[in-house]
């Protein structure tokens, strides 16, 4: 957990020297120093000035605590308010034993789609969104006080890093491992603390294991995560239970209530664009939670990363240079990862059906109903549906692992 | 070395060749693979010793100087509870920590001791080469009617049974496929003897090795919810197990290390180039101790240490 009571600050600053300048400080100046000062200066608004990739976390006069995400971040905020307090935390692993597992999330994951904003896995448990500010009043009640989140089109035009010598792309494609990648997906479930739900979190695994050098330097520019075309659920019906089939009705809501604040922001749009909500989705949300998806996994095999496209002036540019139809490909790999010919004890299409003998235990037990009559309907889609299938065996399987050695249950 | 015996809950006295060093480590609990017996393991014993460890090598029931139906038990699971038996018998004897270890099915017995009574009277478990045959997954040469079973389990069609190597068939028990439909389904035929194992006879009685099992042995040493009973574990563990092991798959014991056992233990996995399933106790005889060393010697030594503080 985060300490409240201090100031803390996670990441990088890139425009130390600009913002000494525009607010006329001591050369020398000190984070702390600065971020005070760009607060009085600016305010709760005052992320937009500073540019980099970073966490703050500041207390301020009478009980106040302020928390904060840079416009683009690699970094996660994650915090719990209730009877007990405030807790602070930028690993969601702090919050994980004996969890209670929002169902909603899960049809999310399913989907294909990451976890943003006002849907995360753990019910209580709420995540800061790149861009957001918040200020918490913690007596003579707890309460929320302020809430900001930058607008797409603020993030774009915040304050950009100062120029330095491009870092070149040092994460090379290495070659996949499928024999190895089926023992490896409860460790790199335990990592995200969320099921495994995307394949490339599994290629990035195997990337960073490979990699010899201490400090990785991503410099891919973003790639629009695609939804499913089909849902599990057509490819084998009666594959999801109730719980998972009653909410789907919440996640058209989730996606209505987003197209929406999307049509808002594009009102206010005051540069002609031809910006589409996947698009605006991806970089408001999904991009974050990918990079810090690829931050946890780098941080696990004690190697620093950086995001060369994690600047306001780099993503504008991204935007602006290519079609949105180039910017769309898929994140799903093309040909599939896992054989149907695997042994049977490192073949994840057995192992998901043999959930039903094993492991099993209540969070799955209630939201899946693997059967091998009618999971094995959905195995032998596989040729045409790889990725989707393979994804529903991966979250399943790591979903049931995680719930069973953290504890956890469902609302 | 002593030999030793106990009174297990239902009267029968069970051997056990007695390494006790009278110090405050751990006592490493010892429990065979299938026909052999205590015998064959007095080197394990003798470097623990050396390492001072002390060391019980378990017989089974009806096994070296056991009492007990020879091939057969009364009841499915009557291993882990003279296990239990023992353990208990030792905790009124000594208080030092317990540790249980079991090479092939003995690693079984460990396993399903686990499972019925929790890990709460022992500090550590190792398994060589666990010998889990009941699973359709486990076995590294699945029998010709595997691919049906494949088809029952999963509805699916199984990759091809390719067939089992020659050298490996020599050692392979066999199993009366008749003999053991008619045990399961009636009681009383489920001591009469469904599976043999290969061996000379004469070595075999030199040896006092038990060469024929009966259903109700044959299922006491086998385990078909092995996820769930790692699960189980809180104590440090150790998977020990050879690359050309006959019995074990290759990949088991990274599954069950990787997803079954619990990420908040302490565990350990070593997998061994060219060693089977017999040449890995050869190993064990020097990993076992180093695995001891690195997670109860200084255990040991710290609470001598802190005890000595307190009386200055």
């Amino acid at each position: 957990m985060l300490n409240t009571n201090t100031i803390t600050f996670k990441g990088k600053l890139t425009n130390k020297q600009i913002l000494i300048e525009q607010l006329d400080l001591d050369k020398e100046a000190t984070i702390t120093v600065l971020i005070e000062s760009a607060y009085q200066q600016w305010g709760a608004l005052f992320n937009q000035h500073l540019a980099g990739d970073y966490i703050i976390v500041l207390p301020l006069a009478e009980r106040q605590l302020l928390v904060c995400l840079s416009p683009f971040s690699s970094h996660q905020l994650f915090y719990r308010a209730d009877d007990n307090g405030f807790f602070l935390s930028d690993n969601l692993s702090c919050f994980s034993q004996g969890a209670t597992v929002n169902t909603l999330s899960i049809n999310q994951l399913l989907t294909g789609r990451t976890l943003y904003q006002g849907n995360h896995l753990f019910d209580g448990v709420s995540m800061l969104t790149n861009g957001q500010c918040q200020i918490w009043q913690f007596s003579p009640r707890l309460e929320l006080v302020s809430d900001h989140t930058l607008t797409l089109q603020q993030k774009l035009n915040s304050a950009s890093n100062q120029s330095s010598e491009p870092l070149v792309d040092n994460i090379a494609n290495e070659t996949f491992i499928p024999t190895q990648a089926f023992n490896q997906l409860p460790t790199l479930a335990r990592i995200l603390t969320e099921p495994v739900s995307a394949l490339w979190q599994l290629n990035f695994l195997q990337q960073v294991q490979q990699h010899t050098q201490p400090d990785l330097h991503c410099q891919q520019p973003p790639i629009i995560m695609q939804g499913v075309s089909k849902t599990i659920n057509s490819l084998s019906a009666s594959l999801l239970k109730r719980p998972l089939m009653r909410r789907q009705s919440a996640l058209t809501q989730i996606n209505s209530v987003l197209y929406d604040q999307f049509q808002r922001e594009l009102d206010d749009w005051y540069e002609p664009n031809t910006l589409d909500f996947k698009t605006w989705l991806y970089l408001s949300y999904e991009l974050g939670v990918q990079w810090a998806q690829k931050r946890l996994i780098a941080q696990h095999y004690d190697k620093a990363i950086d995001f060369g496209f994690c600047d306001s002036a780099k993503i504008k540019h991204w935007l602006n240079q290519a079609p949105v139809e180039q910017q769309s490909l898929t994140t799903q790999p093309v040909n599939p990862l896992f054989s149907l010919s695997d042994d049977s004890i490192v073949n994840i299409f057995d192992a998901m059906q043999r959930l039903m003998y094993h492991g099993y235990k209540p969070v799955t037990e209630k939201l899946f109903n693997i059967v091998p009559p009618i999971s094995a309907k959905l195995i032998k889609q596989h040729p045409k549906h790889s990725s989707q299938v393979e994804s529903f065996c991966c979250l399943s399987l790591t979903l049931d692992h995680l719930a069973r050695h953290a504890n956890w249950s469902l609302i | 070395m002593e030999k030793l015996t106990f009174l297990a809950r239902d009267g029968e006295m069970l051997a056990y060749d007695d390494y006790q060093l009278g110090n405050d480590r751990p006592i490493v609990i010892f429990l065979h693979g299938s026909t052999y017996n205590a015998r064959r393991y007095a080197n394990l014993a003798k470097k623990l010793n050396g390492d001072n460890y002390g060391a019980c090598l378990l017989n089974w029931r009806g096994h070296g100087g056991s009492q007990g139906r020879v091939g057969s038990v009364d009841y499915i699971g009557q291993l882990e509870d003279d296990l239990a038996d023992f353990i208990h018998h030792l905790k009124t004897v000594t208080h030092q920590d317990l540790i249980i270890t079991g090479h092939s099915a003995g690693a079984i017995i460990c396993l399903r001791y686990i499972n019925k009574y929790g890990c709460n009277d022992i500090a550590g478990v190792s398994f060589i080469a666990p010998a889990i045959n009941g699973p359709l997954e486990t076995v590294r040469y699945p029998h010709a009617s595997a691919s049906w079973q494949y088809r029952l389990s999963y509805f699916r069609a199984s990759k091809p049974v390719l067939p089992v190597p020659p050298n490996i068939l020599q050692y392979a028990p066999s199993l009366n496929s008749l003999a053991f439909f008619g045990a399961k389904l009636l009681p009383f035929l489920r001591h009469r003897t469904i599976l043999t194992f290969p061996a000379s006879e004469r070595m075999a009685k030199l040896e006092g090795r038990v060469l024929n099992y009966s259903y109700n042995l044959m299922l006491s040493c086998d385990i078909n919810d092995y996820p769930a009973a790692f699960n189980k574990i809180t104590v440090p563990t150790l998977l020990l197990c050879g690359a050309n092991d006959e019995v074990v798959h290759p990949q088991l014991l990274s599954t069950i290390f990787n997803w079954h056992l619990p990420p908040s233990i302490v565990k350990e996995i070593i997998e061994l180039e060219n060693v089977n399933h017999i040449q890995v106790n050869n190993a064990a005889v020097k990993l076992v101790p180093l695995w001891l060393n690195r997670h109860f010697a200084s255990s040991t030594e710290q609470t001598v240490s802190e005890s000595e503080t307190v009386a200055c």
